[in-house]
This record gives C-alpha cells, sequence and structure tokens, in this order.
C-alpha cells in the first residue's frame, strides 16, 4: 500500500483527491495539510511514501515547502501537483527535491500511475 | 505586383523616452527661415531707402538750386548782362565763382527763353544756342525747380568732358531781370555729392529698421522656443500616460491570471475530482449509465480547466517573463504545429532588449498569430526577429489567403487589435506596417529602437 500526505491550499481539491486515491486498491491518503508549514512537522509524523505537493500555496509555498522536507529527510518524495504549466517553477520545484510533477486537470488513470511509478522508481533504486 | 503595403510612421526616434529631437528640427528649421527672411526683407529695405534716400537728395538739390536762384543769382541779375556787357558780366562771374561754384556746383548756364547762352561760368558757351529740352521748357513753362541727371553726349555740354568720370545733375530754375526779361538759371551738381547725401539720409534709417528686425527675430525664437517646449513636455505627459497605460494593463493582466489560477482553475479542479469520484463510485455500483454521464462531466471539466490554463498563459505570459522572447514566440507557435501548419521562427542573437520592447514585439507577434489562426487558413507561419545596430525588427509571414489591406486601414472594420499595436508602435518611435493581399498571404512587420 503506498501511503500519501496531500498539501493544497484549496479545501474541495484536498477532498476530492483523498475520495479518488481512496478508490484504488493500493493508494491510500494518511493526511493532508492547507499550506507548506502545516505539511513539514504532518510528513515528520506520518513518514508517507510520496507528499504530492501544489507549488503555488500561500505562505510557505510548495517549493519552500519541498526544500524544508528534503532538509528534514532526503528519502522523503514530493511529486508536485500544479495547475499551471509554468516550466520555470516546476524546475524550481525539481531543483528543491521534487522527483516529478503531475498537472491537476491529468486523467485520473495518469494520476495514480505517476504516483505509484514515482514511489515505485525510488524502491528500485533503493534495492538496487 | 507587390502586395498592398501600409507603412505607419516613418518617424525614428533615438529612444523610447526621448522626443526632444522632434522638436527641436523644426525649431533650427524656424530659425534658419527666420534668419533667410531678415537677410532678404533687409536687402529689400536697403534697396528701397536707397532710392528714396536719392529722392530725397534730388529733392535737396532743388531746393539748394532754389535758395541759391533767389538769393544769389536772382539780386545779381542785370539786364546789362543779357545785352552783353562787359563790365555787368565780370561781376556776375566774379559773384558766381565766389558764391556758386564751390562744393557740389560744377558749371552754372544762363539761358535766354530763346535758348541762347547769355552768360556760363565756361566762357566759351555764351553766344551758342541749343535747342531747348524738355526739363527746360517745362522750368521756363511752369517756374518748377526741374532736376534730372546730366546726358553729357548732348552738344551744349561739349565743356563737361572732364566730368565724364562722374555723373552730373542739372537743375533748372526760371528767373526774371530786374527789367522782367524771363531767363532760365541751370546749375551743375556733381551726382557723387547728391547720392552721398541720400546714402547719409538712408544710413540714418538702416540701423534702426535692421535693429527692429532683429529684434522681432529674436523675439519670435522666443516664443518659438517656449512653444516647442510646451509641445516636447505634451509629447512626455502622453508618452508617460501611454506607458501607465500599459503598466496598469499589465497589472490587470496579472490581477486577472491570479483570480483564475487561485480561484476558477482550482475550483473546476474540485469539480473534475469531485465527479470522477462520484463516477467511479456508480460504477463500483453498477449504474454504468449514470457513471458514464459523470466521467463525461469530469473529462469536460478537466478540458475546460486545460483551456483556462491557457488562456492564463496566453493573458500573462510567464515564459516571456521568465524565460524572454524566443521561449515565448516558440510557445506561441506550438498550437500551430499541433494543426499541421508548418512553422519556423528565427531569433538573432544576442538582442538584449528593454523589458518595453519585448512585450511590445511580443504582443504584436501574438495578435498577428491569431489572425493567422483565425482567418489565414495558413500551410505554414514564420516568425523572425533580427537587429541591427540601433532597431529590432519582428517579421510575422503567412501564405495564407491574405486580406484587403484597405480594411485593415478603415476605422469601422476589424483588425482593432492591429491597429492598437501600430498606436502603440508609433508611440514607443518604430514603424509598423502590413503587407498584404487576397490569397497571396501576409506580413507583418515592426521595427522599434532598441534602447
Amino acid at each position: 500500500m503506498i501511503t500519501v500526505v496531500l498539501v493544497d491550499d484549496h479545501r474541495l481539491v484536498r477532498a476530492g483527491l483523498e475520495q479518488l486515491l481512496g478508490l484504488t486498491d493500493d493508494i491510500r491518503v494518511v493526511g493532508s495539510a492547507e499550506d507548506g508549514s502545516t505539511a513539514i512537522p504532518l510528513v515528520a509524523e506520518r513518514r508517507p511514501d510520496l507528499v504530492l505537493m501544489d507549488i503555488s500555496m500561500p505562505g510557505v509555498d510548495g517549493i519552500e515547502a519541498t526544500r524544508a522536507l528534503m532538509a528534514q529527510d532526503p528519502s522523503t518524495r514530493v511529486l508536485v501537483l500544479t495547475s499551471v504549466s509554468d516550466q520555470e517553477r516546476i524546475l524550481e520545484s525539481i531543483q528543491a527535491g521534487a522527483l516529478g510533477y503531475v498537472m491537476k486537470d491529468a486523467e485520473p488513470d495518469e494520476l495514480f500511475d505517476r504516483i505509484r511509478s514515482a514511489v515505485g522508481d525510488c524502491e528500485s533504486s533503493a534495492h538496487a | 505586383m507587390l502586395p498592398a503595403m501600409w507603412l505607419f510612421n516613418g518617424r525614428r526616434r533615438t529612444g523610447w523616452g526621448i522626443l526632444s529631437a522632434t522638436v527641436t528640427k523644426p525649431l533650427v528649421q524656424f530659425a534658419l527661415a527666420g534668419v533667410l527672411a531678415l537677410v532678404v526683407l533687409s536687402t529689400i529695405l536697403t534697396l528701397i531707402l536707397d532710392q528714396t534716400g536719392l529722392s530725397e537728395a534730388i529733392s535737396n538739390a532743388r531746393q539748394f538750386t532754389s535758395l541759391m536762384g533767389q538769393d544769389v543769382i536772382q539780386p545779381s541779375l542785370t539786364d546789362a548782362l543779357l545785352e552783353g556787357g562787359g563790365s555787368a558780366r565780370s561781376e556776375f562771374d566774379q559773384t558766381i565763382r565766389q558764391r556758386v561754384i564751390q562744393g557740389p556746383v560744377v558749371r552754372v548756364k544762363l539761358w535766354s527763353t530763346a535758348g541762347k547762352v547769355v552768360y556760363s561760368d565756361e566762357p566759351r558757351l555764351i553766344g551758342h544756342s541749343f535747342a531747348l529740352e524738355q526739363d527746360q521748357i517745362t522750368a521756363l513753362s511752369t517756374g518748377q525747380v526741374v532736376a534730372n541727371p546730366t546726358d553729357l553726349s548732348r552738344p551744349e555740354n561739349v565743356y563737361e568732358a572732364n566730368q565724364r568720370d562722374r555723373q552730373l545733375l542739372e537743375v533748372y530754375m526760371r528767373l526774371h531781370t530786374p527789367g522782367g526779361t524771363t531767363v532760365l538759371y541751370e546749375n551743375y551738381l556733381r551726382f557723387d555729392v547728391v547720392q552721398a547725401t541720400g546714402r547719409q539720409i538712408m544710413l540714418n534709417f538702416v540701423p534702426a529698421v535692421v535693429g527692429t528686425l532683429v529684434l522681432m527675430q529674436l523675439v519670435q525664437l522666443s516664443l518659438a522656443w517656449s512653444l516647442a517646449n510646451k509641445v516636447r513636455e505634451g509629447q512626455r505627459e502622453r508618452e508617460g500616460l501611454l506607458m501607465r497605460a500599459v503598466d496598469a494593463a499589465e497589472v490587470e493582466r496579472r490581477r486577472i491570471a491570479r483570480d483564475l489560477h487561485d480561484g476558477t482553475v482550482q475550483d473546476l479542479t474540485a469539480v473534475s475530482l469531485a465527479l470522477e469520484v462520484a463516477s467511479r463510485q456508480l460504477r463500483r455500483e453498477g449504474q454504468l449509465t449514470a457513471a458514464e454521464t459523470l466521467d463525461y462531466a469530469a473529462a469536460e471539466t478537466r478540458t475546460s480547466v486545460r483551456q483556462l490554463r491557457t488562456l492564463f498563459v496566453d493573458i500573462y505570459p510567464n515564459s516571456l517573463r521568465d524565460q524572454g522572447l524566443e521561449v515565448a514566440l516558440r510557445d506561441l507557435l506550438g498550437p500551430f504545429g499541433a494543426r499541421g501548419i508548418a512553422t519556423a521562427l528565427s531569433v538573432g542573437p544576442d538582442l538584449r532588449l528593454r523589458a518595453e520592447a519585448e512585450r511590445l514585439l511580443y504582443r504584436v507577434a501574438r495578435e498577428a498569430l491569431r489572425n493567422v489562426a483565425a482567418h489565414a487558413r495558413a500551410r505554414a507561419v514564420d516568425v523572425r526577429v533580427a537587429a541591427d545596430n540601433g532597431t529590432v525588427s519582428l517579421v510575422v509571414r503567412d501564405d495564407g489567403s491574405g486580406f484587403d489591406t484597405a480594411a485593415f486601414t478603415s476605422q469601422t472594420t476589424g483588425h482593432l487589435g492591429l491597429r492598437l499595436l501600430n498606436d502603440l508602435t508609433r508611440d514607443a518611435g518604430g514603424t509598423f506596417e502590413v503587407s498584404s493581399r487576397p490569397r497571396a498571404g501576409t506580413e507583418v512587420r515592426v521595427e522599434l529602437p532598441r534602447q
């Protein structure tokens, strides 16, 4: 089972994603946060397999939060969620430590696959 | 046949905020024209004053002769002189030589009404008769004092050969002897002395007249300078207002983009997720028809989010802000490739443009490409940006259906976007051209000063 923490400032988006991921057999949401500052202690506490991180949030945004999570635990896996194809911001978040990104309007199956491959790739490389 | 072309604003300025050249040049032209007018007016006035001075001098010569005739000649005239008396002539000759032949007067003659010289300081003339000239007849018949330049070729002037290098002025005056006999007094005055008098009169006026003209020119220049400054200030204010309007539009774009991102896009994303969840739950419960409907609704919602995202990028291109003009132009061309339209992009190296110029070029390219996408039915579109020493140019060319450029210049038809960009380009000191004709493609060309 892949455990996920959701970080997004939009309550309905968090709720929708939690329910959608909950419909899969192998992905479970173990926590959600509305901004970066809340996410950092939550991730430390729940130790999920993956953090789905929105980029644009008030206060501590996704890029800063990713940087902080990497500083806190370099093995944390972060997949960036974004609704804007802002290449520069996506590149920044990857430089901060994110594994990759997925658009919020992606097809659900694509979202699931990106989550599985992000966790799988890391596990493969960890086993290797 | 070349495509029809509309060229807007051939003016070139040296920079975005520098407009003084457009004011200084007319001012210099005005000053040069003023100096030229001053020279021409001064020349004309000098000629007029010269002529006036001469006329005044001739008038003075007549007055001189009139006074001489009344005060010197008339009291000395005797009937004996006319009869040829030796002592009478001797006394008269002495008076003439002592009191008349001096200064400007070089010759004196006394004529009978029949044209006989009854006296002259040149004795060889005395007793000779000549046909009277019209001036002499006029003086005798009217009593006026008549003056005119001397004709040295006439026989009565044969002894004036030593005066050939000088022009003479002859002045006639009617007189009467104590016995009542009418005679004609004539004296010859040196023209150069008379003219010098005229010149002196002229010189008294010329400095005042020319000085007044120079003063008027200086006043006009001062007014023109003041007007030019006001024009320049007006231009600066207009440019400032325009730039503030453009900046305000940028701020508004950012606000709309932020609102779209933070509000509508997030809401629609949440809706699409909720629809997707509901669809999957219904599918699990075996309600396939309802599930399919929600599937469709979720997919449409995601499509709407993508379209909004495209719009968001379009109204505020992050690529232009973050990655420069070339990347932003490539993003604009992206959808053409997806539609099977061949695209080509060429951006010269080392452009180093001001942000304002970059934004303006981007807007022109975006508007031109929108027109290509909407109307041109093109198979290929080409965007080129190049720079030389002082200018950067953007050309957007397609091979589509073209259009009648008369519609572009009309205020009542379409192409409002291009016309607005034309105005912006002009105000940025650049040129804006649209070349097109039906079925021959379209070329939009913009040139801007780089700095």
